[in-house]
């Protein structure tokens, strides 16, 4: 005897694949937010770590300076050498050390600085990000006043 | 017409709750991937930049040791300032002085940079 129930077809029906559509529309925004914080996690990883190496590096520039000189009294923050002066600028937040020729001339040694500012024994540094998060350093150095 | 020896049994429908469990075990542990990836670049480099800050403010202190200078009080507080849980020891030695800055890492363990400075010089 033939069975009277119809065979089911093998095959998504409308509802099932109108499901899957939707699911598969609230996933991809979410996909994308999650893929637009790791590209914004990583750029700013790398601005934390490029602020850390400039910064090792003005540093170094700066104490190989004032182990030959100290700073000059009354200016934002040069540091008078035997070849003469230097001044340290931010121009388009680039730092630059410019000197004579004697002194090196000018150089740029950091890039993305913000602020540049002198305190007593050293010079407070900071660094701007996409995030607006700033990363700010001091660096300083004591010598004994002659 | 033959009919076949063994019939196959008829699967019922719909999902079991093995396989139930392990489709929640591969999305939870996929999603607490996706949501602990975008942090860890960013919690190294924060490290990598308190090391330094922590680093400035060991130089600094080095210096005060060794050209037996003196130590200006606010250039002192803005280096401890950017340094979280910040502690500076100075362990006086024979021949110099063992000095240590501490700082709090990003992963709440205490990290530290040190310096030896033998005869007054610093290494």
């Amino acid at each position: 005897m033939r069975s009277t129930t119809r065979r089911r077809h093998r095959a998504f029906t409308l509802v099932e694949l109108a499901v899957v559509m939707a699911v598969s529309a609230g996933l991809v925004p979410l996909i994308y937010a999650g893929w637009r914080q790791i590209e914004h996690a990583q750029v700013r990883a790398l601005q934390n770590i490029t602020a850390a190496t400039s910064t090792r590096t003005v540093s170094e520039v700066l104490r190989r300076d004032l182990s030959q000189g100290a700073f000059v009294s009354g200016e934002d923050v040069a540091v008078r050498l035997p070849c003469g002066t230097v001044r340290y600028v931010v121009v388009d937040h680039v730092l630059r050390r410019e000197g004579d020729g004697a002194c090196g001339g000018t150089q740029a040694i950091a890039q993305r600085v913000s602020s540049w500012r002198r305190l007593h024994d050293g010079v407070e540094m900071t660094f701007s990000r996409t995030d607006g998060l700033p990363a700010t350093f001091v660096i300083a150095a004591a010598r004994r006043t002659p | 017409m033959t009919t076949p020896l063994f019939k196959r049994r008829a699967r019922p429908a719909g999902f079991t709750l093995i396989e139930a469990m392990i489709a929640v075990a591969i999305f939870g542990i996929t999603m607490t991937l996706a949501m602990t990836y975008p942090m860890t670049p960013i919690l190294e480099s924060t490290d990598v930049l308190l090391r330094e800050r922590a680093r400035q403010w060991l130089e600094y202190e080095a210096d005060v040791v060794v050209h037996r200078a003196k130590a200006d009080a606010p250039t002192r507080a803005a280096l401890q300032a950017l340094v979280p849980a910040g502690q500076l020891v100075i362990t006086p030695s024979k021949n110099g002085a063992h000095i240590v800055v501490q700082y709090r890492r990003t992963d709440g363990r205490t990290g530290e940079v040190f310096v030896d400075l033998a005869d007054g010089r610093l290494p």
